[in-house]
């Protein structure tokens, strides 16, 4: 009946177990970390939040940010990975938060967590097309000067009729891509993170070889024809500091803080890995935060080196200029500063022109496709508990998918994406998001914070049942999480560049998801009643004594 | 589903759990569900007992024992017994003993076989106690079979309960409905105690259920899940026991019984409740029958569960749980 043998000597206690259904061997952590790292992935960074810092908060740190803000992240995700090793078949936060706190509590995280997650999936849908496709579309079209390729970019540059199209096409393939089932998904991510990963390593290796005055050289041949002048690098310089325009990287303090919360905002949720099953104590163990903090860390640590080469190889005080005068009328490109584009000029090459925008489209495509999996799973939990009908959790067994949970992410989404095109600024659907999962934040983290008082029981017996002095462990981490989340979302309420340009609608907005989950919890707990079963007992504890 | 419950027309409401795996938490949960979800009849549909043996090693100066992967060295009984108490919550079995008799059965698989199964009857045996303890105050019932991870030497323990009724390759009539209850599953990698290949397993619950005089109303109490049905998808795994993986994630295919299927195909019973796969939680349809896994969460104190409310035509009402 047993499996273990003896050992030579004193062998180490360690557990003896039986054969027994679904015990087998442990699932590498590294082969968790593709998702992990997709939830931020690098290309996608740099892409939105580095050059958003460097045209909106000119002068900024971009060191201190990026650190501090991937370092936040670790802090979180390690809050969260505590109560996850504790209770490692959570269901995500909907089920912790509300078997620590209160069921209500969780579904209001929950829906917190989700809307920002739809909402997230709409500016990034947006994005995939404005950063993404068009830029690269125009990036090639001006090293290979294909007249085609530049103009369909320009077009999806400033036309929201194309911009949503493409968007929401972009959407229907990422819906259609998550209701395939795992198989092809996650072959679709592979493919995508080596992409990712390839575009960035020959991104760095053409600024670090053609970089400093090979650079210039390369640019300023490059800009000549469009901008009629022999020095376009210099005078870029020389227009930014005409704009009053802060070019020293890094003496702007006043400017580092908002640029923290920016890459705050985009870099504390490697938390969200994939669920690994198991009846082993592996899931139990310091592994399951080793992922999430391993993921954080590799994406950090690629955005700073990233960040690092791109300041060396195109200068402090151009990398600064040419994307603070991105958008206006000394701006004398019609592709955005991103690196995909300098990237090219220093390359003079259309071959890696080309390369640089499948890679980056692919990773905004993949990124776009995990924004369906949390609500999609949300949905499915939600039907399971009760809170919703139980059709939404219907699973197409064919491919194993929740698909009506599917089509109503996508539907809501959809809707999202009009605002994230039509409503003028962008960054106010993802900065609504970010505010929407702070809140959720803040409730995890309380949880996080109680979790000992709440469930001994349950924290006594997960690793993570250290004490600092009489502190638990789990008590410093959250209340370490509580503190970062609410400076985002001050800062985000303070700063209008991270997108909050109306506090009280911003405030109002995440009222609003509040009230909606309250209301659902409220008339699905009436329909149950009726059924014959409270609504808060389905997830309730039974007492064991 | 919106018509008013009315009690007067449910005929039977049950609470139904399974794979416990020796949580001695979530089987306490079990009991007090029939008072907490205000259900008369309980069903536990097997593996019940717990897949390790935690070594609680006399030393200098205190106890040294493997909780959570990692070695606790504890000094005082106190403390011990917490910590025993939390190994038995996550259905595991403490046994003290001496650092010689530790070796002893690191080295002896007989001996260790053998101080596992005890420490398996001492459990249930425990747990059968606490059942007649609290069932004895309510009129709540509870049948229990085992599964096919259970020994067979907690067949007799389970004879033996006052409260419990034994009810594996039996059909048993509550409240007008017909509970044809079967433990064993098909066969599995790990070649556990109850398993039958697909034929013969067709055979042995066909036997029962031509038994049935109502298979309309019926309640199939059968612990492995119907094959494709959306409650038996799991891990593939290759032949060392380690899960096959794509893309970094681990790949899942169905590993239900096909006899099971046809069966329910066959009779069309009113209601299947299944185990077996602890992460499949689920609600699915089989032409009329409503199957359900509720899973099972049992490492973690939480008991899975579903509350079925049934009248004379068929399932009125069903809800998955968590407690």
């Amino acid at each position: 009946m047993s499996q273990e043998t003896s050992t030579v000597g004193a062998p180490p206690v360690r557990l003896f177990t039986r054969q027994a259904t679904g015990l087998r061997r442990e699932v590498s952590p590294r082969s968790s970390l593709i998702f992990n790292t997709f939830t931020a992935p690098t290309p996608f960074i740099l892409a939105v939040a580095v050059f958003w810092i460097l045209g909106v908060f000119p002068g900024a740190n971009l060191y201190i940010a990026l650190a501090g803000g991937y370092a936040a992240g670790m802090v979180i995700c390690f809050a969260i990975s505590t109560v996850t090793t504790a209770i490692p078949r959570t269901g995500g936060d909907y089920v912790f938060v509300g078997r620590i706190l209160h069921p209500l509590v969780g579904i209001v995280s929950s829906f917190l967590y989700s809307a920002a997650t739809l909402l997230s999936g709409a500016a990034i849908a947006y994005w995939a097309v404005t950063v993404a496709l068009a830029p690269s579309l125009q990036v090639i079209g001006l090293i290979s000067h294909g007249k085609t390729l530049l103009n369909w970019g320009t077009t999806l540059s400033t036309s929201h009729g194309w911009q949503f199209g493409i968007a929401a096409a972009f959407m229907l393939a990422a819906a259609v891509l998550a209701g395939v089932g795992w198989k092809w998904a996650l072959r679709v991510q592979a493919v995508g993170f080596l992409l990712g990963t390839l575009g960035l390593i020959v991104a760095a290796l053409v600024v670090l070889l053609d970089g400093g005055s090979t650079f210039v050289s390369s640019f300023n041949h490059f800009a000549a024809p469009i901008t009629h002048q022999s020095d376009t690098y210099h005078q870029v310089i020389a227009s930014g500091r005409k704009a009053g325009i802060n070019l020293n990287p890094g003496s702007d303090f006043a400017n580092t803080w908002p640029a923290f919360g920016a890459v705050m905002g985009f870099a504390i949720f490697s938390f969200y890995s994939t669920f690994i099953a198991g009846e082993v104590q592996q899931v139990r163990s310091w592994k399951t935060a080793g992922v999430m903090i391993g993921a954080t860390l590799f994406n950090g640590v690629t955005c700073l080196v990233m960040t690092w080469i791109f300041f060396y190889g195109f200068g402090g005080h151009f990398f600064t200029a040419i994307n603070a005068i991105s958008g206006t009328h000394a701006y004398p490109f019609i592709a955005p500063p991103f690196y995909v584009f300098l990237a090219s000029i220093a390359s003079g090459s259309s071959i890696i022109a080309w390369f640089l925008g499948i890679s980056i489209v692919a990773t905004f495509f993949v990124l776009l496709w995990l924004q369906f999996v949390q609500p999609m799973r949300a949905l499915f939990a939600y039907a399971f508990d009760g809170v919703l009908p139980l059709r939404i959790a219907y699973v197409w067994s064919r491919v194993r998918v929740p698909v009506v949970a599917l089509a109503i992410s996508l539907v809501i989404m959809l809707a999202l994406l009009v605002w994230a095109v039509y409503g003028g600024n962008f960054f106010v659907v993802y900065a609504t998001g970010v505010l929407a999962v702070s809140t959720s934040l803040i409730l995890m983290s309380l949880s996080v914070i109680v979790f000992a008082r709440r469930r001994p029981e349950l924290w006594r017996g997960s690793v993570a049942n250290g004490r600092i002095g009489r502190v638990p462990i789990t008590t410093v981490a959250g209340c370490a999480s509580m503190v970062l989340v609410i400076i985002l979302a001050f800062l985000y309420l303070r700063y209008t560049g991270l997108g909050i340009t109306n506090v009280g609608a911003g405030l109002r907005n995440v009222g609003l998801i509040i009230v909606a989950a309250i209301v659902v919890f409220g008339v699905s707990s009436l329909v149950r009643a009726r059924q014959g079963i409270r609504l808060s007992q389905t997830t309730s504890e039974i007492p064991p004594e | 589903m919106s018509r008013r419950s009315r009690r007067g027309d449910v005929t039977l409401r049950l609470y139904y759990a399974s794979d416990v795996h020796g949580s001695d938490v979530c089987w306490r949960k079990f009991l007090n569900a029939a008072g907490f979800y205000e259900v008369g009849t309980l069903i536990m549909g097997g593996d019940l007992c717990g897949k390790g043996l935690a070594p609680v090693i006399r030393t200098n100066g205190g106890w040294t024992m493997p909780l959570a992967g990692e070695e606790r060295r504890v000094s005082s009984e106190e403390e011990l017994e917490e910590l025993e108490k939390l190994v038995l919550q996550s259905g595991f079995y403490p046994r003290r003993m001496t650092q010689h008799e530790f070796e002893r059965i690191s080295a002896d698989k007989a001996s260790l076989d053998a101080m596992f199964e005890q420490a398996i009857v001492d459990g249930i045996r425990r747990w059968m106690t606490v059942a007649d303890e609290r069932l004895g105050r309510s009129e709540a019932v509870a049948y229990v079979m085992p599964g096919n991870d259970d020994p067979w030497a907690i067949d007799e323990v389970l004879a033996g309960a006052k409260k419990v009724v034994p009810c594996d390759e039996k059909i048993i009539e509550v409240h007008g409905h017909e509970l044809l209850s079967f433990g064993w599953s098909n066969e599995t990698p790990w070649h556990t105690a109850r398993e039958l290949d697909e034929p013969r397993l067709y055979a042995r619950i066909k036997k029962l259920g031509e038994q049935l005089e109502s298979p309309s109303t019926a309640i199939f109490n059968i612990h492995v899940p119907p094959y494709a049905s959306g409650l038996d998808m799991a891990m593939e795994l290759d032949e060392t026991l380690t899960p096959v993986l794509i893309g970094g994630q681990p790949h899942e295919i169905p590993v239900g019984s096909s006899a099971v299927r046809q069966l329910i195909e066959e009779y069309q019973p009113a209601l299947a409740l299944h185990g077996h796969i602890h992460e499949c939680r689920g609600i699915v349809h089989i032409g009329r029958t409503i199957c359900i896994n509720p899973g099972s969460d049992y490492g973690t104190g939480h008991i899975h569960g579903t509350v079925v409310e049934l009248d004379a035509n068929g399932v009125r009402n069903k809800h998955l749980v968590s407690g």
